[in-house]
């Protein structure tokens, strides 16, 4: 498969790199590890006259701080899987990245192209080929006015389906991000749009830069499930990160739910935290009243509609069992 | 910025010997092989970093070169299946294995099945069996059914810790 005609840059410093992004940002894609991009590019979905490395000028480096296990934008999902300091202070992190993709995939990809991942959709994740095929022509995302999925529907409900932000925002993490106007951090979970459209609130000449994820004061446990089509590397058609803290009584302080792959955003399910705040943490008492109630709560957030490989109802019922499960885990 | 020119010449080790090539900045890493180079061992399956078939080794890491533009690899080391020298001796007992238990059919994904068990015993010279199935899932073989795959590489790692002993 060929790539289309684009200019490849490799700038030296970020300054230079902003510099270029504020003149010419609409027309270049930022490359990192290049696992995602390169297919977007084969499938002309992105058709940049640029593709701007930034391997040079973003640190690659993790980092156990005092208050925070930071990681460089582009670190390696395979070198996040395998690192001391991550298996330390946050090993869901490290469980995470294994279920990314498969083993090349893991050694190519990066913890920040992860969380940049665009939406997917079946109908957007196509050749031109297919798409011409298709009557009513281009759909919202390709830049056209109809939507195949929901044929009425003025929104696009393609899906995030990245693994890592999940995990990030059940961990409460921060990204920094550069821009011409200097550093700012913002939390992962305010990063997200939730328009399939635009998915993430980077601005074209924008960056991300590390990932700093608090570390625990309280015991900490936390699980990431994943459903996928083929467990060997396809893309999350559920993705459920649960973290939770116990004090020193054992009792459940800070639950985080969070649910990838049913919605254009990472979901968080706060009202959670009602049923399991302040109970004891490995004696909750799962009554089939209970279950029922979690599913519920956890499914009313899926935006599933026939967009994906499993049919909406499908998905959305899975992320309602998926994290039952990881409650279940955690809880029990 | 430097490379604003369609063309961009880069610097490699690829199987032990420096090379250089002055290509177009759109070309990909298994394009710049086999095109190029001529050297045709290394497959293109998907095209789109699913099947595992152009796997090589970048600097000793499994990675997919269909994948891979040629300007990422500026100064970094490529290992491919004709790398018979660079390889070292893990590289030919592989291939002994691979045919001897019968893991090759088609061949088609053989090179990349080849470099990412590569990958797998020179980080990790003994591996459970569960260990193998899951860093050889990034490679698709559409004959073997994989049985005969996992054994060759499990007869590898045996001798392996038998030189060990």
């Amino acid at each position: 498969m060929k790539l289309p005609h684009f200019n490849y840059l490799k700038p030296n410093s970020i300054d230079e790199c902003l510099d270029f992004l504020s003149q010419q940002g609409q027309q270049a894609s930022i490359l990192a590890g290049g696992s995602d991009l390169m297919v977007h590019l084969k499938q002309k979905t992105e058709h940049p006259s640029y593709v701007v490395d930034i391997n040079n000028i973003v640190s690659n480096e993790i980092n156990l701080e005092k208050d925070f296990l930071k990681i460089g934008a582009m670190a390696r999902l395979a070198d996040i899987s395998k690192s001391k300091a991550v298996i330390t202070a946050a090993p869901v992190l490290a469980e995470t990245a294994k279920k990314v993709g498969a083993t090349q995939l893991q050694y190519m990809g990066t913890i920040g192209g992860n969380v940049c991942l665009n939406t997917r959709c079946l109908y957007y994740n196509r050749t031109p080929q297919w798409k011409q095929s298709k009557p009513g022509g281009a759909c919202l995302k390709s830049g056209g006015n109809v939507c195949h999925a929901a044929p009425k529907s003025k929104q696009c409900f393609a899906l995030y389906q990245g693994d890592m932000a999940v995990t990030l925002i059940a961990l409460k993490s921060m990204l920094t991000v550069v821009s011409p106007l200097g550093e700012k951090n913002i939390q992962i979970e305010d990063f997200f749009t939730g328009d399939g459209l635009k998915p993430n609130k980077l601005k074209k000449n924008e960056l991300v830069k590390d990932i700093s994820v608090p570390l625990a004061r309280n015991t900490q446990k936390a699980v990431y499930l994943k459903l996928r089509n083929r467990e060997s590397i396809d893309f999350p058609m559920v993705g459920i990160a649960l973290a939770l803290a116990v004090d020193e009584k054992g009792l459940i302080q800070n639950l985080r739910m969070v649910v990838g792959g049913i919605n254009s955003a990472p979901v968080l399910v706060p009202e959670l935290e009602n049923i399991f705040l302040h109970k004891k943490c490995n004696q909750f008492n799962f009554d089939d009243g209970k279950r029922f109630e979690i599913r519920k709560l956890i499914e009313k957030k899926a935006r599933t509609i026939d967009n994906a490989l499993g049919s909406a109802r499908y998905r959305r019922e899975m992320a309602g069992s998926l994290g039952l499960m990881a409650l279940e885990k955690l809880c029990h | 910025m430097e490379n604003n020119l369609n063309n961009i010449s880069v610097n490699f080790k690829l199987n032990g010997e420096e090379t250089n090539i002055n290509v177009p900045s759109n070309t990909t890493l298994l394009e710049v092989l086999r095109n190029h180079l001529g050297i045709t061992g290394t497959k293109e399956g998907c095209g789109t970093g699913e099947c595992g078939a152009c796997t090589v080794l970048i600097n000793g890491n499994p990675e997919l070169a269909c994948i891979t533009l040629i300007g990422t690899v500026e100064g970094k080391e490529i290992l491919t299946i004709e790398g018979s020298v660079a390889g070292g001796p893990l590289l030919k007992s592989l291939q002994v294995a691979f045919l001897e238990e019968g893991a090759v059919q088609c061949g088609y994904c053989t090179p990349g099945m080849i470099l990412s068990s590569y990958a797998l015993l020179s980080k990790v010279p003994k591996p459970s069996r569960e260990e193998i199935k899951e860093s050889m899932s990034g490679n698709i073989c559409r004959c073997t059914g994989y049985k005969k795959i996992i054994n060759a590489i499990e007869n590898v790692s045996k001798q392996l810790g038998g030189e060990a002993e």
